[in-house]
């Protein structure tokens, strides 16, 4: 059960936007810093959030929840820093390829059907995990990727480039860049339900 | 080109359920992709968690908050 003063703090905005802003801000941070390779330009678009968020404190009264608001504010930072460079990110195919197979084909058969062994059948509905843990679990796996493949995701997922322009933006094929997302999915899928399975302590 | 009516197996439906993530299947493709469904369990379950895992990460990257 969360504190009282915890409870008062995420939703009384008079109490002015610094404290619950500033809890928001380590993930922020690690968000930014899975799609920019810069620490420094991660703290600056987390940072240039907070800012702007606090501003626009009264026009945001609550509306929506927070982390998401504050979400999709780093989003357009993002996407900004990234599409006001020439050559944001050059992909290192190879590397991508093989740290992306580790342990995926023995998700499959050789005829390429659901190893017995190794398929979890576990549904996340089925655990008694509340909400903000399902999240964080995704969370950590999306941090388990690896950082080519994490940025490529993200890219995708978190900042919703259209499949062309992130080719065209890392230098990757169409066919490359849809394996490395295939192959992102089934890493978070297979970490995801791995941690669906585990009991609630 | 593939021939629509070859079934496929379970590892070509994970990939047409990545493929459905980032545009329309064709239709060739979604008939494909329902017709293993239909009579593979395992796949079932695996396109469940795929659909909880898709709707986890669109709330916490807030890709389905219209105010963010």
């Amino acid at each position: 059960m969360p504190s009282r003063s915890r409870a008062a703090a995420s939703s009384a905005p008079d109490a002015g936007p610094w404290q619950a802003l500033a809890r928001e801000r380590p993930f922020l941070l690690r968000l930014a810093r899975l799609q920019l390779a810069s620490t420094a330009d991660a703290e600056d678009a987390v940072q240039e959030t907070l800012v702007g968020a606090a501003r626009g404190w009264q026009g945001y009264a609550g509306r929506s929840n927070l982390r998401s608001w504050l979400t999709g504010i780093l989003r357009h930072k993002i996407v900004d820093l990234l599409r006001s460079r020439r050559v944001l990110a050059l992909v290192d195919v190879a590397e991508v390829a093989n740290a992306a197979d580790a342990g995926f084909d023995a998700l499959f058969t050789a005829d390429g059907a659901w190893h017995p062994d190794t398929f979890v059948d576990t549904l996340c509905g089925a655990t008694v995990l509340a909400q903000r843990q399902l999240l964080d679990i995704v969370e950590l796996c999306m941090r388990r990727l690896p950082g080519d493949t994490a940025r490529l995701f993200l890219m995708r997922e978190y900042l919703g480039m259209e499949l062309k322009e992130i080719e065209q933006h890392c230098m990757l094929s169409n066919a490359n860049l849809r394996v490395v997302l295939y192959r992102a999915r089934m890493r978070l899928r297979e970490c995801a339900v791995r941690s669906w399975g585990e009991p609630d302590d | 080109m593939t021939d629509p009516t070859t079934p496929i197996t379970c590892r070509d439906s994970t990939w047409l359920v990545s493929c459905a993530r980032d545009g329309a299947l064709t239709s060739a493709e979604a008939r494909q992709l329902a017709d293993h469904l239909g009579g593979c369990a395992a796949c079932q379950v695996a396109s469940r968690q795929f659909a909880q895992l898709f709707a986890q990460l669109d709330t916490l990257l807030a890709r389905t908050d219209p105010a963010a």
